[in-house]
């Protein structure tokens, strides 16, 4: 069975027990990364690990998230942290599978 | 605020983490064990994808990791494991926090004593073009294979230096992406008498590595290093040069690699003396970067040290196994990969970003340096190298270096990142809880399944 998570409201797939940080970094190539932060950096993965704060991306209902820290989960709703800050933060559960 | 109370918390579920834990539960004492890993395991044993786990972990450490497990298990009546669980700071009234990743709440917890064991982060030597999407630490195309039992798609290039670099190259290629090069900054072939000074478990890797990458017809280039990366249209576009010739190569992936540092940038210096709040060691990497093979033991000898502090006569002999013969082998393995040319930021051009943080470049870092003097805090306020996310983490070692190099000003690593906490920026509405305060104990029982 293939699992889904939504990045950008599109659905991608991921492995299940990898953290979120690998799903997008497949999704995510040529440039993109993970969206600009409020600096200007252009967020992605780098150091893997947790000590970079590189890859934050914001979870619908948690806020901003170190994604290589958090194991990707279906029906999972992740924004680029810049777009969410723009926005009201929504307090949805991250598991409504829709 | 509501407060837990508990002997010992332990920071870092790794080899040496974990060590420290089962010594400290043996004595008969309370112990938090926590990480901000979603499970136990550290650099090495993280959770590893089925498909792929005797590929990447070598046969001993696994035996080893078991052993620790089991030890572990017998002391559950003592040892409250927290995962997802990230150390953020210890108050000077002897409170540490900690944030739930999950809830993303903070919690309060009052030990009487810290071991902390965070493991080792990759020193990364700028280049331009290395805060580009798509160039990352060898190590994070390591994690990907770990957690996805696959490799990173599209084409890789290594660059850097070190063992672990050769590793996660065999790892690689034996999953199935070889990258496109290995650029090493050594020579290592060349230092035969340093290699066979090596314990054989160590020259045994190397062997089966280095086969791997000849087999399979890998480049590994040596004594070379990157000097540009660029972004194309269609991914990156690597130049590589020896110092006489250039060599450029297009991929989708840089991973970096320069070696490890300790992992301890912001943490609470050791503290051996009650008088002065709540005890304090570091163990394992974080202390010193022994590797994977001292870790427990350096865990081990953390352990048998506080519990000394702690009033145990007997403690350090029982813990105390010798960590001198990891030193040496450590010293030997940095020989054999010293680089020919020196990892010098000298001759980088001004536009190169050196805080990616805060997308400042070592131009901007120069200018400041114009006027002789300037203190690493003014270098921090004014400049913003350090003040970013990563705390300097990635940064900090080479604006010093740089002010090293112009001014002759050496300085200490605290100067610029300081020993305040919070280790990690944490949000004020998660350390006010908002309401989410609760108590750590009852937390717990609905979390450690995960
Ligand atoms: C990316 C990477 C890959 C590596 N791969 C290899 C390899 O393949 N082979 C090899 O021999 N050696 C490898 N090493 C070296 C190896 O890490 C060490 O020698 C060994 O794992 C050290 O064990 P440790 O217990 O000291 O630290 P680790 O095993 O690194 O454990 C440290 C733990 O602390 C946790 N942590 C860190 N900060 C916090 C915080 N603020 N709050 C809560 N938890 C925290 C981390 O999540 C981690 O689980 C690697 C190192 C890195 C950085
Ligand atoms: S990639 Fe560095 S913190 Fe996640």
């Amino acid at each position: 069975m293939k699992h889904f998570l939504y990045w950008r409201d599109r659905k991608i797939a991921f492995v299940p027990g990898e953290m979120l940080a690998y799903t997008l970094f497949r999704e995510c190539r040529g440039g993109a990364g993970f969206g600009k932060s409020l600096g200007g950096q252009t967020q992605g993965l780098f150091c893997g690990i947790g000590a970079c704060q590189g890859c934050l991306v914001t979870l619908e209902g948690r806020g901003s998230v170190e994604s290589c820290l958090t194991p990707a989960r279906d029906g999972m709703r992740v924004q680029p942290i810049q777009e969410l800050t723009d926005g009201p933060s929504t307090t949805e559960s991250c598991n409504d599978d829709s | 605020m509501m407060t837990v109370d508990v002997d010992v918390i332990v920071v870092g579920g790794g080899c040496a983490g974990v060590a420290a834990a089962c010594c400290i539960a043996e004595s008969g004492r309370s112990v938090m064990l926590c990480d901000q890993a979603p499970s136990l395991g550290g650099a090495i044993h993280r959770k590893v994808a089925e498909e792929c786990g005797a590929l990447l972990v070598s046969k001993d450490l696994i035996t080893g990791w078991r052993d620790l497990k089991s030890r572990l298990d017998q002391q559950s009546d003592h040892v409250e494991i927290r995962v997802s669980t990230i150390f953020v700071g210890l108050d000077s009234t002897g409170v540490a926090v900690i944030k739930d990743h999950i809830t993303n709440s903070a919690q309060y917890v009052a030990p009487k004593a810290m071991v902390f064991a965070t493991g080792a982060y990759e020193n990364i030597k700028p280049v331009p073009g290395w805060h580009y999407p798509g160039v990352t630490t060898a190590g994070a195309l390591q994690v990907h294979m770990k957690s996805a039992g696959t490799p990173p798609k599209g084409k890789v290039l290594l660059a850097g230096s070190g063992p672990l670099l050769l590793a996660i190259a065999a790892q690689l290629t034996v999953l199935g992406n070889a990258p496109v090069a290995v650029v090493e900054s050594a020579r290592p072939l060349l230092k035969s008498r340093h290699w066979l000074g090596l314990p054989l478990p160590f020259f045994r890797e190397a062997f089966s590595y280095v086969t791997t990458l000849w087999a399979r017809r890998v480049p590994w280039i040596c004594g070379a290093d990157v000097e540009l990366i660029e972004r194309t249209e269609k991914g990156l576009a690597v130049t590589v040069s020896n110092g006489k010739r250039e060599v450029n190569y297009d991929v989708d992936i840089v991973g970096l690699h320069n070696g490890l540092r300790e992992n301890n940038i912001g943490l609470p210096a050791e503290n051996l003396d009650p008088a002065d709040g709540v005890l304090v060691v570091h163990a394992g990497d974080c202390h010193a970067v022994l590797g994977a093979r001292a870790a427990s033991q350096s865990g081990s000898v953390a352990a048998g040290r506080l519990l000394t502090a702690m009033g145990d006569p007997h403690a350090e002999l029982s813990c105390s196994p010798a960590l001198e013969s990891h030193t040496q082998s450590q010293a030997k393995l940095a020989a054999i990969f010293s680089p020919v040319r020196p990892l010098s930021l000298e001759n980088l051009p001004d536009e190169t970003i050196l805080c990616r943080c805060e997308q400042k470049s070592i131009g901007d870092l120069r200018e400041m340096l114009v006027t002789r003097g300037v203190s690493a805090r003014e270098i921090k306020l004014n400049g913003r190298f350090g003040m970013g996310r990563c705390q300097g983490r990635f940064c900090g070692k080479w604006v010093l270096d740089l002010l090293d190099e112009i001014n002759g000003e050496p300085r200490k690593m605290e100067e610029l990142s300081g020993r305040r906490w919070p280790v990690r920026p944490i949000s004020i509405g998660s350390l006010t809880g908002l309401g989410q305060q609760q108590d750590v104990r009852k937390l717990t029982q609905t979390q450690s399944g995960d």
